[in-house]
């Protein structure tokens, strides 16, 4: 039996983790999905990125050597107790979550989402939301082009799914979408769009959708709340955090960031006429 | 067109000039007769922009030395009073299309080699290698220094300059560029591993030599220290690359980088489509092998132009055609495998005429793409000497350096800034 330390525990990790037992659900060479009885999902990691259900490891191998595809942990005392591996659980907890939106911060952002958007431009991989020749490019642009302030529920619903990969373009785009949209909708006199977690599961992967569920209620990544964050502080770190944001996955970063951004540009649009439209002709989803 | 479609392009066209220019090494002369804005008292060193005060101790050590061999000082504590003074100009060498290994010092009246890309005409200029150890571009000023610079940039350079004159009227000038294609074929990567490029460089020039008219004294003089310093075409290798990456520079919308250099102080990098600004960190610390009776605790940051090499699609870009390397710069062959496979992820083709036997004869990999740096989260590799963090003592070392991510995020948000509607 290996003996792995965890680094940081998320806030909601001991929370969830107590709904016994926790399925493995995907195991890959830095991180692994883990479903509780409960349905909530956990993540486990040897990176370095922490958020409120994620497990940060020190793991000298693969964390496939020691969590396995189908295994079930349990929590005994303070331990993640495996098959293979204990993970000792640390004291050292993370609690994220987004800063209070401020409405003249995100005005304040507008050359600065418009260069993202160029930045999104050039470093879409192929197959993302804004790569002009992916596959999937003129669904996503059909979408995306639904979109507006009095019509988001049903584009992203339909949506849901589109794409390929372990986590779907769409969900992905939808997530950046909705962390921000809910953070500031009311302050543009909206209200916030929460949608059926029923309904985004008929619709996409359990994994793909527990993620999304999460965002649409602030809970992210660290990497995608350093990009919400940075723009309700009027941060000019803004797009050096979202050039981070890009790093992850092959596409997820750039459409979870293109989410983002497309929802601010949504958002603004109301006040500050021809952005939006700037900012679709740049990511070339008009 | 899409930007992005503008990038792609404009990227294609930025590695498909950097990969088809045809540097020949056309002529030897005075640094102020062939390099542009090079009169009066100024001195050109390795990487960004960089004030006295700011350089490190082999960037001293070199300005200090080249002050004396110049003649406007006599001793290294008039010299320095006289860095100090403001009175001399600090320019990076890559600033006038020039390039120099470790801190890079040219002088005005030292000799260097002029490179021209027979395509589109741009020259490029290399001072001349002093071989190891104790030497100006390492911050050693001693009189051995001087004596060896001195003899340099006469009895030397005038050989060099008359082989190099027969070689230009004989077939319009030497194409280093096929060396170094030959020479990655042969166990050089071409940054700090000449063996195999000097060699071959000796086979070109031993004819001319022959018909030079100069006695057996001199040209036997000229020959033994070639042959004792396989490092003699680093330099004329650094002014290829500069040709190389200068035909690729200043292409709109171009994201691939067409300089990456260190002063010992900062790293810095120039980006194609973004014109000569900088974008610079500071300079990393270089793990590797020292010399005995040295640590890493002696070692200066990364410092000099060679990084030109890598730049253009060589070096330590192509470590895995260069097994022999890896043990002077305290590496394994796999590393050297493993670097080459990873700079394949960061830049945007494969050199159509660069290739690797190991790897089925696969191109090097070839043109820094800032974006894929950042995406990847993967920055350039090299290997490269090691100079004493103090003036005046010279290489303890070699190893290997990875650049730091900073410089290319900033470039990336200037590139938006730059582009943006």
């Amino acid at each position: 039996m290996e003996r792995l330390t965890a680094v940081c525990v998320g806030s909601k990790v001991l929370e969830y983790s107590g709904s016994m037992p926790i399925s493995i659900i995907k195991a890959f060479d830095n991180v692994v999905y883990a479903k509780t009885s409960k349905s909530h999902l956990l993540v486990i990691t040897s990176g370095s990125k922490r958020s409120d259900i994620t497990v940060n490891v020190d793991a000298p191998k693969g964390l496939q050597n020691y969590l396995i595809e189908g295994e079930q942990l349990s929590l005994i005392d303070n331990s993640m107790v495996g098959r293979y591996a204990d993970i000792i659980l640390s004291e050292n907890t993370y609690r994220g979550g987004l800063a209070k939106g401020d409405k003249n911060a995100l005005l304040s952002c507008r050359e600065e989402l418009v260069k993202a958007a160029t930045l999104l431009s050039i470093l879409a991989p192929q197959d993302a939301i804004c790569d002009s020749k992916g596959r999937f490019f003129e669904s996503y642009k059909r979408a995306i082009n639904l979109l507006s302030l009095d019509n988001i529920h049903q584009p992203l619903l339909e949506n849901i799914g589109l794409g390929s990969g372990l986590t779907p373009s769409f969900d992905d785009f939808a997530s950046g979408f909705l962390a921000i949209y809910n953070n500031y909708a009311r302050l543009f006199g909206r209200e916030r769009i929460i949608l059926s977690r029923n309904l985004i599961l008929k619709r996409t992967s359990w994994l793909s959708g527990s993620i999304l569920d999460y965002a649409q209620h602030g809970i992210v990544d660290e990497d995608v709340a350093h990009v919400i964050n940075s723009i309700s502080r009027g941060d000019k770190n803004f797009l050096l955090n979202i050039q981070e944001l890009t790093i992850k996955g092959h596409t997820s970063g750039v459409d979870t960031a293109t989410g983002i951004v497309v929802a601010a540009a949504l958002l603004m649009g109301s006040e500050a006429r021809g952005f939006m439209y700037d900012i679709m002709r740049i990511l070339g989803l008009t | 067109m899409s930007i992005k479609e503008e990038v792609e392009t404009a990227n294609k066209l930025a590695v498909e000039k950097m990969m088809e220019s045809n540097p020949l090494l056309v002529d030897v002369g005075l640094a102020k007769d062939k390099i542009p804005g090079m009169q009066g008292k100024i001195l050109l060193h390795a990487g960004p922009p960089i004030a006295w005060e700011k350089m490190s101790g082999p960037l001293r050590g070199a300005v200090i030395g080249a002050s004396i061999y110049e003649g406007w000082a006599e001793d290294a504590r008039r010299a320095e009073k006289l860095a100090a003074s403001g009175e001399i100009r600090f320019e990076p060498c890559h600033n006038h299309n020039a390039v120099g290994p470790m801190a890079g010092v040219i002088s005005p009246n030292m000799p260097v080699y002029e490179v021209e890309d027979q395509k589109t005409g741009i020259k490029a200029f290399s001072n001349f290698n002093e071989g190891l150890g104790k030497v100006l571009r390492y911050g050693a000023y001693d009189k051995e220094v001087i004596d060896r610079l001195n003899w340099l940039g006469t009895t030397f350079s005038e050989v060099m300059k008359d082989v190099v004159d027969q070689i230009r009227k004989d077939k319009g000038g030497l194409s280093f560029k096929n060396i170094i294609a030959q020479a990655l074929t042969m166990g050089d990567d071409c940054h700090n591993r000449y063996v195999a490029a000097t060699s071959l460089f000796i086979r070109e020039i031993v004819p001319y030599l022959f018909k030079s008219g100069y006695d057996q004294k001199r040209i036997q003089e000229f020959y033994s220290f070639i042959n004792a310093n396989n490092f003699t075409t680093l330099n004329i290798g650094m002014a290829t690359a500069k040709a190389m990456t200068l035909s690729a520079h200043n292409i709109k919308y171009s994201t691939i980088v067409t300089t990456m250099s260190r002063n010992g102080t900062e790293t810095g990098i120039r980006v194609s489509g973004l014109g000569d600004r900088w974008f610079t960190s500071p300079a990393p610390r270089i793990k590797g092998l020292w010399f005995p009776g040295y640590s890493e605790n002696d070692a200066n940051p990364d410092i000099g132009d060679s990084a030109i090499t890598e730049t253009a699609g060589f070096g330590g870009f192509a470590m895995a055609a260069a097994p022999a390397i890896i043990s002077w710069v305290g590496g394994s062959a796999s590393i050297a495998l493993e670097i080459t496979n990873k700079m394949y992820e960061i830049t945007y083709t494969k050199h159509k005429y660069f290739t690797i036997p190991s790897l089925d004869f696969q191109g090097t990999p070839t043109g820094v793409d800032i974006r894929k740096v950042v995406k990847t989260g993967i920055t350039p590799h090299i290997n490269t000497g090691v100079a004493h963090k103090d003036p005046g003592i010279g290489q303890i070392g070699a190893g290997l350096v990875v650049f730091p991510m900073q410089m290319f995020k900033d470039a990336l948000v200037a590139f938006a800034e730059e582009y943006s509607l």
